[in-house]
């Protein structure tokens, strides 16, 4: 009997700790106390039932938003999601989070319970574009909208990035140094990218190609593409195996699939004594080649000149009002772009100042 | 008053993980709103049902004193295999019975380490545990595949009078593993083998043939997981299940079955999926962060060998 109370009241003790320790709060800190309640209300007004309502935010409709989230943790990730926690508390919403840590089954669940919880719209990141497809079809037969972020799922919203396009500006930049650098000629285009990726993130790249070998005619023969399996070592070794390979080869676009890659075709050209002969793009503006570009500056001394910026610190602002206005039920494209920033030597500063700024908001 | 108190000897080791189960209802319940309205208990049979299932055979499994950690990595490699065979245009009367039939070679293979090699259950089983996994993103080079058919999205999502049909799998499962422990020579013997490997020996019991039977059981049921998980979510994925790997193993342990094997029930086993599933289910209601979530699925998972140390140490004493 002692026993039995004992598990009783360690189960009671454990319950009762998490509840108290690691819980948060279910309404917004903005909201009033009746508005916790408007969202059930809310439930049954879908978005295409509602074209043309002229609610809005501003008149204190408090939506509940529910926020499928893969992980807290890369610094994407948790920009995002402080991001759209502060823009839902702002707008005086109800905000609800979970985590799935990638895995569909509980991503599946915890929407399930987003929804259990009257959650009007769900806002998804966790870039499961098969998993997503079909849980947006589910929700759809109740009438809430989804919204997914930076992977494109059938029949939700979209909000993150153009691919295509993000390569493609970030060719413009690329081919400003190669008009500066190795005066306007261009050799070879390497790619160091992930086929497992997929085709969507892939088109980072395919934008880079496309200016650059239109711009220089680089004939398909040298535009090369090594695919590192998502592992960093890999990426370096293939990077430098074709560097030793190619020792002639004095003008080199190297286009990183994102900023990991850049990171390791970086150091393989620096291993290499090969900063002369190549410059070197990616994608993401993750702190390395931000330190990197600002370590620069001044000598130029880098063959990292260049890294996209998704402004994820913009994500959230963007999404909520993408989200508030399919609430509302007005006229919303399909699919919306963030603003893409390229954060070279001459403006990385000024972009360490801007973002810091819209972080410490968030806070 | 003596049938309460036999009732009560005979069950107390379930009997402990029954009311963690009614404390965490109440607690939850008094909590969130939202905790007991049939929606919400529909999710947590829903989530129950794919570590349920596998949890079913690991039981077997651990009866007999031994481990198997390489289930969820067996279910993803099944699963892929699966997702190959629907993308090919495989009926589904082949696929299934393919992707069951990779369950019982995943379950022989354990069989063969553990029984022929000689290779501890643990170890034996995180080796394959990595073979299958790294199996599973080689299969599509790491590709996830869609699946769209009506059949399939049925057995992950279809309901029957309003209960999940992948929550009527579960429960057929444990009729069944459930029917072959108490009912069948082959549950004896799992008992016997389990209880003092040594004794059913002599007594004429082909002990390894039992434990290849039990880690084929736990391979079936491991594979049926995967396809429910496949169903569920619509999607092959080679990390599917990717982290879970100790979840069943901490429901069979918090149902009353002992690391050492040799006792325990396979109802136990459903009361402790039951256990984990709730926590999680409630945790998330309550916006608690996963990763304290799994903070408090770690503390479960020692609370509940501190649990079996303590009935261990009474029933020797």
């Amino acid at each position: 009997m002692k026993k039995k109370l004992l598990s009783v009241l360690l189960c009671a003790a454990m319950a009762a700790t998490m509840m108290t320790g690691c819980g948060t709060k279910e309404e917004p800190a903005a909201a009033p106390a009746e508005e916790t309640s408007a969202p059930e209300a809310d439930t049954s007004a879908a978005p295409a039932d509602t074209t043309g309502s002229d609610e809005g935010s501003a008149e204190g409709k408090a939506y509940n938003i529910g926020y499928s989230n893969m992980q807290l943790k890369e610094d994407f990730f948790i920009t995002v999601e402080g991001g759209i926690h502060k823009a839902a508390e702002d707008a005086g919403y109800v905000y609800n989070t979970t985590i799935s840590d990638r895995d569909a089954t509980k991503m599946k669940q915890n929407i399930e319970a987003l929804v259990t919880k009257g959650a009007d719209i769900i806002i998804d990141f966790n870039v499961m574009a098969e998993a997503g497809s079909a849980i947006a079809s589910d929700l759809a037969k109740e009438n809430i909208p989804m919204l997914s972020v930076d992977c494109i799922y059938d029949g939700a919203y979209f909000f993150g990035v153009n691919n295509l396009e993000a390569g493609e500006i970030l060719g413009q930049t690329a081919a400003e140094y190669v008009d500066s650098k190795f005066g306007g000629e261009l050799e070879y285009i390497v790619n160091v990218y992930d086929a497992a990726s997929g085709d969507e993130i892939k088109k980072r790249n395919d934008g880079v190609v496309n200016v650059l070998q239109e711009k220089y005619g680089v004939p398909d023969d040298n535009v090369v593409w090594l695919d590192s399996k998502q592992d960093d070592v890999k990426s370096q070794t293939m990077t430098k195996d074709w560097l030793n390979s190619h020792p002639d080869a004095t003008k080199i676009v190297i286009v990183g699939q994102n900023d990991d890659r850049g990171y390791a075709a970086n150091a393989a050209v620096e291993g290499e004594s090969r900063k002369d002969d190549c410059i070197v793009v990616s994608h993401n503006a993750d702190p390395a080649p931000i330190e990197n570009l600002q370590k620069h500056v001044e000598d130029k001394d880098t063959a990292w000149v260049a890294t996209a910026s998704y402004n994820s610190h913009l994500y959230g602002e963007q999404i909520m009002d993408m989200a508030t206005k399919i609430l509302n039920g007005e006229e919303v494209e399909q699919n919306g772009y963030t603003k893409v920033t390229i954060v070279t030597l001459d403006n990385v500063n000024e972009y360490v100042k801007d973002r810091d700024a819209a972080i410490a908001a968030m806070q | 008053m003596s049938k309460v108190k036999s009732l009560l000897k005979n069950s107390k080791s379930e009997l402990s993980t029954v009311i963690m189960l009614v404390v965490l209802c109440i607690i939850f319940g008094v909590q969130s709103e939202y905790f007991f309205t049939f929606r919400n208990i529909m999710n947590i049979g829903t989530y129950a049902s794919i570590m349920g299932t596998m949890a079913a055979g690991l039981t077997v499994a651990m009866l007999l004193g031994g481990l198997d950690v390489s289930q969820y990595s067996l279910a993803a490699m099944a699963g892929m295999i699966m997702g190959m065979m629907i993308e090919a245009g495989f009926s589904v009367p082949v696929t299934l019975a393919v992707t069951i039939l990779v369950g019982i070679l995943g379950g022989c293979i354990n069989a063969f380490i553990i029984t022929i090699m000689r290779v501890n259950p643990i170890i034996a089983t995180m080796g394959t545990q990595f073979i299958f996994r790294g199996a599973a993103f080689l299969l599509t080079d790491g590709r996830y595949i869609r699946i769209d058919d009506p059949v399939y999205y049925f057995i992950g999502n279809g309901k029957i009078f309003g209960i999940p049909f992948c929550l009527m799998v579960m429960l057929i499962t444990y009729i069944i593993v459930w029917y072959l422990l108490k009912y069948t020579k082959y549950g004896r013997q799992v008992f016997a083998v389990g209880g003092n490997i040594q004794v059913a020996k002599l007594a004429g019991i082909n002990a390894n043939r039992v434990k290849f039977i039990s880690h084929i059981i736990a391979g079936v049921t491991a594979v049926m997981g995967g396809i429910i998980t496949v169903c569920q979510t619509s999607s092959a994925m080679p990390n599917h299940g990717y982290g879970n790997d100790m979840d069943g193993i901490a429901a069979v342990i918090l149902g009353g079955i002992g690391l050492a094997g040799g006792k325990g029930k396979v109802g136990g086993t459903l009361i402790g999926i039951l256990v984990l599933a709730v926590l999680v289910n409630g945790m998330t209601l309550l916006n608690v962060q996963a990763y304290w979530q799994q903070v408090v699925k770690g503390l479960v998972l020692i609370f509940a060998v501190f649990i079996d140390a303590l009935r261990s140490s009474k029933s020797k004493a």
